[in-house]
């Protein structure tokens, strides 16, 4: 089913910075909202929740007209994870997730029973349950962003917007984060946009991406669909550094000193071509060979090697 | 919890204050003397005389006072997200001193009943018309940011007019004024206790239903509007419910000083919880507890003395806000 839809519509704030936007999203799909800084991800997303009022064209929630709605009949189909940090200190995680629940409580903001469940289904959803007693303020940055998609889950919507919930994270974090809102989109059929720099983690785990960046028209599309035509290379090209398709990522666009033939297929072989692609050497044809076995790396002038700080360092010989 | 005794403890402690309030003073009356005045008709007539004229107001007065600037301050502090926020901030105390200025310049002074009531009249008009220049301005900004510094913009402007009044006035008409300044629960008689209970109380209910609200704010504005909240509507409603308790206690009690930016601080380091619904409540105790302490001690019980109530607010609040936040970064680094 469609839960998200726009036409034509143009998104900024005094003048556009987008025209003729024309999305959809799907149950169930998670999308990522790729683009530089500047291009306009933020505001794409303020927009679709009616923060901001789009500049022309229309956003259509559930077939519904986004400016048609209340506040409140917004508030129950799209939940949001913002880059805002919560500042409150004395704020206990149980109580942050539960705030999830206002656009459904009574006049003075008491809960019952049905909206508990929720936050405690939320709570384990996002595997935050074991801390929902501490304090906001003593999480950490990965803790508290799922604490934030907790909140988010509990409000209990078809669509949720995350912008940049990865960010400032380490890896691991960025990876498991990713990988919760791909399990939690499958599983509960709720369709999510997360606006992220990871292109990494963007590839691994999008249905679809959406590409934007300043002065191009949006684009949207499946990510290996979006790479084959060049497009995702395209929006992100920045001086030398360029989209490799055959790697799935971006390299140096830099003239090559050498070239280096490298034989073997192991882990062995696959990191020593990066290690001479990161060095200014390219892997292709050549007189100098080197044969990648395993732990060991053996020169086209016969040396015997056992690691790539070695053969870095041996490599110039080679060429002598 | 601990949490589960506290309401017990601080109600307890309101009631002794109270009736601390209303036995100490330059005469003292004794606590069982104090319990016949209120309960019987068996009491001398010179303690019911000072107690039901004097003390009892004045203790209801007090409790009024550290609620509703507990609760303003509150108010101000969740909208604007800044610790460091008061009812002042907005200048609508600053509002009411222009107003008293005005009056008492005027050459109306405090001595007969006309005089007081044109100065509390005063410092209402002065308040309102601050009040609703904010309010106008709220509906138009969308940044509380922005409208933090236009109040705080328009309480210097208006402190401004006032020196300059305070430039043109009499010797005596100074006087007076300072001494308004100073501030004071006794001013509040039995006449005025019914007009003061039902504004206070209709502030407080206008705060009550702005509960959940306030409790998204808490997220920050982004947040709120995500959940339904309309941030617009409710940020004007915050500050007429805070500025009609500011107001109202400035008109009969002076500009307070610091009451309602420390009461907040003491309530939340008390339940470590900022959820409103529980947070607003303790709030409102903990200022009636502070209010009576301060007047308490601002009457300095066993001399013939007495302190100006505003550096006894400021005096006891702050090494207390200091002490509890120094206390509270321990915890949480430790």
């Amino acid at each position: 089913m469609r839960l998200l839809a726009t036409s034509n519509l143009a998104i900024g704030y005094q003048s556009a910075l987008h025209k003729q936007i024309s999305l959809g999203l799907e149950e169930g799909e998670l999308v990522c909202l790729l683009g530089p800084n500047g291009a306009g991800k933020s505001t794409l997303i303020k927009t679709l929740f009616g923060v901001l009022k789009p500049l022309g064209g229309q956003v259509e929630i559930g077939q519904k007209s986004l400016a048609s709605l209340s506040p409140k009949a917004i508030a129950k189909q799209v939940a949001v994870v913002l880059t805002d940090r919560v500042s409150e200190e004395h704020l206990r995680v149980r109580d942050l997730v539960a705030m999830g629940r206002l656009p459904y409580a009574g006049l003075l903001g008491g809960l019952g029973e049905e909206d508990y469940q929720k936050v405690d289904e939320a709570l384990s959803l996002t595997g935050v349950s074991a801390f929902a007693d501490r304090l906001v303020g003593d999480l950490s940055d990965g803790e508290r962003q799922k604490v934030m998609i907790a909140r988010a889950l509990a409000q209990d919507t078809q669509l949720i917007f995350l912008d940049e919930p990865t960010a400032h994270l380490d890896l691991p974090s960025k990876i498991s984060i990713m990988h919760l809102l791909r399990r939690l989109a499958r599983e509960s059929g709720k369709a999510m946009v997360v606006s992220t720099h990871d292109m990494d983690i963007a590839l691994q785990t999008a249905d679809k991406l959406w590409l934007m960046a300043k002065e191009k028209p949006f684009v949207a599309g499946v990510p290996e669909d979006l790479v084959i035509d060049g497009s995702f290379g395209h929006y992100f090209q920045l001086g030398e550094v360029v989209f490799d398709v055959k790697s799935g990522s971006f390299v140096m666009d830099v003239p090559k000193k050498a070239f280096v033939n490298v034989q073997g297929e192991g882990p062995e072989a696959i990191w020593l071509k990066r290690a001479l692609e990161r060095n200014g050497f390219g892997v292709g044809m050549s007189a100098v060979s080197i044969e990648a076995n395993e732990r060991s790396f053996r020169l086209s002038n016969g040396a015997e090697l056992k690691t790539i700080a070695e053969v870095l360092a041996n490599l110039p010989s080679l060429f002598e | 919890m601990a949490n589960r005794f506290l309401l017990p403890i601080l109600l307890l402690l309101l009631l002794s204050l109270f009736l601390l309030n209303i036995g100490l003073g330059t005469v003292s009356i004794s606590p069982l003397e104090v319990l016949k005045v209120l309960f019987s008709e068996e009491g001398k007539e010179s303690s019911s005389a000072i107690i039901l004229n004097y003390r009892m107001p004045q203790a209801l007065t007090a409790c009024l006072a550290g609620l509703s600037l507990g609760v303003a301050g509150l108010l101000m502090q969740t909208l604007f997200r800044n610790a460091l926020a008061g009812p002042s901030v907005l200048g609508i105390s600053s509002g009411a001193s222009l107003g008293v200025a005005l009056v008492m310049l005027a050459g109306v002074g405090l001595g007969h009943w006309s005089g007081k009531l044109m100065v509390v009249f005063g410092a209402v008009l002065g308040a309102g018309a601050v009040l609703f220049f904010v309010v106008s301005i709220a509906r138009r900004v969308s940044s509380g940011a922005t409208l933090l510094i236009v109040g705080l913009m328009m309480g210097y402007l208006v402190s401004a007019m006032v020196s300059i009044l305070q430039h043109f006035s009499t010797k005596e008409a100074l006087q007076s004024f300072v001494f308004w300044g100073f501030g004071s629960f006794s001013k509040v008689t039995w006449a005025d206790m019914p007009i003061l209970a039902s504004v206070v109380g209709f502030g407080l209910m206008l705060s009550i239903f702005l509960l959940k609200p306030l409790n998204g704010l808490l997220l920050g504005e982004a947040y709120a509007r995500s959940m339904g909240i309309e941030v617009n509507k409710v940020r004007s409603m915050v500050i007429l419910s805070s500025g009609i308790l500011t107001a109202v206690i400035t008109a009969y009690c002076g500009p307070i000083a610091f009451l309602g930016l420390a009461v907040p601080h003491f309530a939340r380091l008390l339940i470590r919880n900022s959820n409103h619904r529980i947070l607003l409540p303790t709030t409102a105790l903990v200022g009636a507890c502070l209010g009576l302490a301060c007047n308490l001690v601002a009457r300095v019980p066993g001399s013939s003395m007495s302190l100006p109530l505003n550096a006894v607010t400021s005096m006891v609040g702050a090494p207390l806000v200091i002490f509890l936040v120094l206390g509270a970064r321990k915890r949480i680094q430790g």
